[in-house]
């Protein structure tokens, strides 16, 4: 098991769009949710100077660490990983989970009746992040 | 050494070079001078090596090192490649003749014998080093020279003459000649070193792979070129054994991960490692080869080698000015990276036996090297990198954190840590984390100590989140230890909470965080804007936190004498109350009655009761919605002298004239007001009726909705058209319309009126016919002769016409001229 605990999806001001928090963790919620939350401060300082989407390892402590992707457009994507997992993804694995991860934003956005900058309600993608948690688990 | 007497110096001298051994044999009492010129020569002069041919990229220099000739310092098979160090580059053998006689009665067999045993040994390098000072003359000195030639014909190459002390050239060629040997051994033993480590390196996959092995063999590798001065490269190569370990750690939960990974986690942590403690260990035992012992050893050897970094460029020409900062960065970095690799191992290999170790030396470690980093510069003064900074207290207070919780879920493994805590020597570190550790009052009092040190380098580095929720963690701690709350430590600033996205989690995570601090009597603006904040993250849903607003609101608004705005404790710039203004008559007359309907939507998300709506309009001639909203309006101004137009701003109009006061019964503020016994959350539509009482052109200035504890002010008004208001007093007309018939004295007669209403008249009216002379009397509907009649009107239409009869009469008295016994009057009709 590789501990995906959850994906975030936050707006340009951090305001939350999306969440969804693997069920083998729904007793954490308060805590995976606070330790996403410090994360952001740690996006805010990357996204200034980010080069590329995926801004790497966030934050980590003793039970999670955080990964970070931003869009063009300033969307900010945060992955939750159990720091306690004894196989970790590696780099190329999570970029290529974040990859997906945009795709299935994209789809999401591309609908015609979602305004943007609200919460997002999507079939789609929770499908999507269910498939993104099967497959890595 | 002891942290209060850490100096640069005492830090610097605590590494011990590994020296270029040389052995010398046979007897000369000059040879002792030239040791020192040699000493001095190799250790300042910095040399190019050539290996293979080609440079080394950095230049050595060599800290020689003259011991007495021992079989045992000669090179050989048996020699392990750690322990090359300890055997000599080059055999010196001197001999110091006065004739040729001398040499071969004295001293030749002893050459023959030394050389016997160095040459049944292969790749050993020797010199022998004549000293013919003593001869009488040249031709002596020139036979000694020979006869040695002659016995050595094989190495003419290896035979020095001790150069004359005046005689420069000849020093130099000496000097060089010794300098070849030492690189030629150097070359050889680094090959055969290079080729050990590869070994090894290749061996790392196998499960019988033993890492100490390899750790020592590479850190004294690093040792031996931090000892010829190239620390770059030694720091390369401690940055490429932390790597490679790391690497392993971090695939350790691959199913072709090595054994020797669970090994190294079963060596058990017997001593008590520290930076302070292990400044002077030079070599790392076996015992002490835990994972931490041999993080800890190379975070050691890194401080050192940055200070000596750090003095080598001092020295030098190109110091930057931000040196001492740079290079305190540096220390900060690798603790925190050497902290963080420390924490990951835990995690990864599921360590749970050596977490409280962990923690205790995460605690000093960041202590420490902070101190040593305060040797260069004042680190809380640093502003090249306090994210850095804030990370180092934020994994101190994290390890205290969870040491803590540790210790309360197994109570008994605190006697088994004290013991640990008391292994010697025992620091002030060690000393506070015992007592925190018996006491949980005193670990309290740590956990408030670091949370503060830790808040104050967070909120340095702009992280406010993790500020919460540090604050979080030993709220959290403190209440489930019953110990006292330290309210003060929590501050929610507006600033703080407008860093945080209102939404549900938010909420739960701030009555978490603030549970205390809720409950308590404070009716300050930070509690109130908490309270508001959390009831709209959570859209109101949360009834308790709800009333408890409301209730504060109350306290406040009794104490300020007045209601509270809910501007001034909303955290959010958007309106709290969207208002839509349907389209109304704009043109009104006087007695007329205005109605306006609007809808206002409330994002509280609860209710209010006894609230009053107004709608304040306002007869000033630079009012208007725009402007109070601050917006951007233009207004084209007409100068009828130059007979241009021009775009003037609004907003600067407005500040240039005057303000003019707003009050309710000023002839340039109309009011319309309702009261609704609740105000619901979403859309409440409401209608406005009131009487136009003033005349005037006025617009919609701003909506204020308000109760008794509260109000909310907004100019964000969503009209169709402008919402503008001209109330006109256009009269209505009444007239008489047989006014020009000749009434006659005595007689009943009937009189005409006809009232017209320019506008709806929606409620009765009285209509009052007053005679302008006393003689004329109506008829009431009482019939009764009554002097002035008074009739009440039904509500008129718009532009809607009557026609009413009036009987009147006309007295017929003396004061009547009697040719005129018919007269002419007027009727006054007042509507």
């Amino acid at each position: 098991m590789l501990g995906v605990v959850g994906f975030f999806i936050y707006a340009r001001e951090n305001v939350r769009l999306f969440d969804s928090i693997n069920p083998q963790y729904n007793q954490q919620t308060l805590d995976i949710e606070i330790f996403t939350f410090c994360s952001l401060d740690i996006v805010d300082e990357k996204s200034a100077k980010a080069t590329e989407m995926f801004l790497g390892q966030l934050y980590t402590d003793q039970k999670w660490k955080s990964f970070g992707y931003i869009t063009n457009t300033g969307v900010r994507m945060i992955l939750v990983l159990d720091a306690t997992s004894p196989a970790s993804l590696k780099d190329q694995e999570i970029r290529l989970i974040f990859k997906r991860f945009h795709g299935y934003y994209c789809n999401t956005i591309s609908n015609p009746f979602y305004q943007i900058g609200t919460p997002m309600q999507s079939k789609w993608l929770d499908e999507g992040i269910r498939d993104l948690y099967s497959s890595n688990n | 050494m002891d942290r209060d007497s850490l100096d640069l110096n005492g830090l610097s001298r605590s590494f011990v070079k590994n020296s270029v051994i040389i052995s010398h044999a046979g007897v000369d009492q000059s040879f002792s001078v030239y040791q020192h010129a040699l000493v001095s020569h190799f250790s300042r002069s910095p040399l190019v090596w050539k290996i293979n041919n080609k440079p080394f990229p950095h230049r050595l220099t060599l800290p020689l090192k003259f011991v007495p000739y021992e079989d045992k310092l000669c090179f050989g098979p048996q020699i392990s490649p750690t322990e090359i160090t300890k055997i000599a580059f080059l055999h010196v053998f001197n001999i110091n003749v006065t004739s040729a006689d001398d040499y071969r009665q004295n001293v030749r067999h002893n050459v023959s014998d030394w050389f016997a045993k160095l040459n049944s040994k292969s790749d050993i390098q020797w010199i022998i080093v004549v000293n013919t000072n003593r001869a009488k003359d040249r031709k002596t000195k020139a036979a000694i020279m020979e006869k040695i030639k002659a016995d050595f014909a094989k190495y003419t190459s290896r035979l020095f003459e001790l150069p004359d002390t005046s005689d420069q050239n000849a020093f130099v060629a000496f000097v060089q000649g010794i300098q070849q040997f030492l690189f030629t051994h150097l070359t050889l033993v680094m090959e055969i070193w290079d080729k050990s480590l590869k070994h090894q390196y290749e061996r790392r996959k196998q499960h019988s792979w033993e890492p100490f092995a390899y750790f020592s063999s590479m850190t004294e590798y690093a040792r031996v070129f931090w000892s010829f001065g190239t620390i770059e490269y030694a720091l390369s190569i401690f940055d490429d054994l932390e790597k490679l370990i790391h690497e392993f750690v971090l695939r350790s939960g691959e199913q072709d991960s090595p054994k020797w990974l669970a090994q190294l986690l079963n060596t058990r942590i017997e001593d008590r490692p520290s930076l302070v403690g292990n400044f002077s260990v030079q070599r790392i035992e076996k015992k002490q080869a835990h994972y931490l012992g041999m993080r800890n050893y190379l975070l050691c050897q890194h401080i050192i080698m940055s200070i000596h970094l750090y003095q080598q460029k001092m020295k030098s020409n190109d110091a930057a000015p931000s040196l001492r900062s740079d290079y305190a960065v540096g220390i900060m970095q690798r603790a925190l990276i050497t902290i963080e690799a420390v924490k990951e191992f835990n995690n990864l290999m599921n360590n749970k036996r050596d977490i409280p170790m962990t923690c205790c030396w995460t605690w000093w470690t960041v202590s420490e090297s902070l101190s040593i980093c305060q040797l260069l510069c004042d680190v809380s003064h640093l502003n090249v990198a306090p994210v850095i900074l804030a990370r180092l207290h934020l994994a101190r207070f994290d390890a205290l954190h969870i040491l803590a919780k540790q210790l309360r879920l197994n109570p008994e493994d605190s006697s088994q840590l004290s013991e640990w805590l008391s292994i010697k020597p025992i620091s002030l570190e060690s000393k506070v984390l015992k007592s925190a550790v018996e006491s949980t009052e005193q670990m309290c009092t740590e956990m408030e100590k670091a949370h503060d040190v830790c808040v104050a380098s967070l909120n340095h580095a702009n992280r406010h989140r993790f500020v919460l929720n540090i604050t979080h963690q030993l709220f959290t701690f403190l209440r489930n230890s019953n110990a006292k709350f330290p309210l003060h430590k929590l501050s929610m600033t507006k600033s703080l909470l407008k860093t945080m996205p209102a939404q549900v989690s938010t909420a739960r995570m701030l009555k978490s965080l603030c549970s205390e601090l809720l409950e308590s009597d404070s009716i300050t603006e930070e509690m109130l804007s908490l309270l508001f904040f959390i009831s709209q993250c959570e859209n109101g849903k949360d009834m308790e936190i709800n009333k408890k607003l409301m209730e504060k609101c109350g306290k406040k608004a009794k104490e300020e004498g007045g209601p509270i705005n809910l501007q001034s404790i909303s955290i959010s710039d958007e309106e709290l109350f969207n208002v839509k203004v349907e389209n109304f008559e704009a043109v009104q007359n006087t007695d007329s009655i205005l109605e306006i309907r609007t809808m206002i939507d409330s994002k509280l998300g609860f209710e209010l009761e006894n609230v009053k709506v107004e709608l304040c309009f306002s007869g000033d001639p630079t009012s208007s919605i725009a402007q109070e909203s601050n917006l951007s309006v233009l207004s084209l101004q007409h100068e009828k002298k130059e007979n241009i137009c021009r775009l003037v701003s609004e907003l600067k109009l407005k500040n240039q004239q005057s303000q003019l006061s707003i009050d309710e019964n000023s002839a340039l503020t109309f009011i319309i007001q309702t009261t609704l016994p609740v105000l619901s959350p979403g859309e409440n539509e409401i209608l406005f009726r009131t009487d136009i009482t003033k005349i005037g052109c006025f617009v919609l200035e701003k909506v204020r909705i308000s109760t008794e504890t509260i109000e909310y002010e907004t100019c964000n008004v969503v009209t169709r058209r402008p919402a503008a208001l001209y109330c006109i007093a256009t009269p209505h007309s009444v007239t008489v319309v047989n006014e020009a018939q000749h009434f006659f004295a005595g007689v009943m007669q009937n009189l005409e009126i006809d009232v017209e209403a320019k506008c709806d008249i929606p409620r009765e009216t009285p209509l009052e016919i007053e005679p302008s002379t006393p003689n004329f009397q109506f008829l009431s509907e009482t019939n009764e002769w009554v002097d002035s009649l008074n009739i009440t009107l039904e509500p008129f239409k718009s532009n809607e016409k009557r026609r009413i009869h009036v009987k009147v009469w006309l007295k017929i008295d003396s004061t009547i001229c009697e040719s005129a016994a018919v007269q002419k009057r007027s009727v006054s009709c007042l509507l």
